[in-house]
């Protein structure tokens, strides 16, 4: 099975809202800022709730936030 | 550097470098079986001090340092990562517990069954703590 990984806009959204800062995103969806951030990396994989929940602060639908590659 | 990631590479340092003195000094420390149990107590609570004092500054350092007061509560990522950690450093433990518990009575006693529980104990804090702070600074998948 090809590896394929987990990839985000999430940088590129908080600019599109107003350079939203990570914190605010963070407290938004119920997870620090440090988190945030390693999501924003790709170091960490988001659970499908989180996921969701991002995607419903900038109002988009999941596949424009995550892809997976 | 999170709180959390500041606390697990302070206290590995701290393990490390207070209980390897003190088993370097019971190892190689002339006479020490000779010493009185007084003695050998006042050394390892001497050293279980200075580790306790060192657990409870290193984590008012970590929490006076946190960056806003919600970043204290547990998320899904602080979870997943001390979850995992805890599960490795289990099986240390129980290795250790095995060992000093089940084989050592046999041919061993008093303090080297003491001391090697210890050492199975910290074995066991550092993988957990070593684990913790190397997801925070590699990254974590699900």
């Amino acid at each position: 099975m090809p590896d394929r990984t987990l990839s985000n806009n999430i940088r590129v959204l908080r600019f599109m809202t107003g350079e939203m800062t990570q914190a605010d995103l963070g407290s938004k969806v119920g997870v620090t800022r440090q988190t945030i951030a390693a999501i924003e990396a790709g170091k960490y994989s988001p659970t499908l709730e989180c996921a969701f929940r991002i995607a419903e602060v900038f109002g988009k639908p999941l596949e424009e936030v995550f892809s997976w590659k | 550097m999170s709180h959390r990631e500041r606390f697990a590479l302070v206290w590995v340092v701290a393990l490390v470098v207070v209980l390897g003195t003190y088993m370097v000094l019971v190892a190689a420390l002339p006479g020490y079986d000779g010493f009185g149990v007084s003695t050998k107590i006042a050394l390892l609570g001497g050293t279980l001090g200075i580790l306790a004092l060192a657990a409870i500054a290193t984590q008012i350092a970590a929490h006076s340092a946190a960056d806003r007061p919600e970043s204290l509560a547990l998320d899904e990522r602080d979870r997943l990562i001390a979850g995992r950690a805890a599960a490795a450093a289990y099986h240390v433990l129980i290795a250790g517990m095995i060992i000093v518990g089940i084989v050592m009575p046999f041919n061993k006693g008093g303090w080297e069954i003491i001391n090697a529980a210890l050492l199975a104990i910290a074995a066991a804090e550092i993988v957990h703590h070593g684990l913790i702070f190397a997801a925070y600074r590699r990254g974590v998948r699900a």
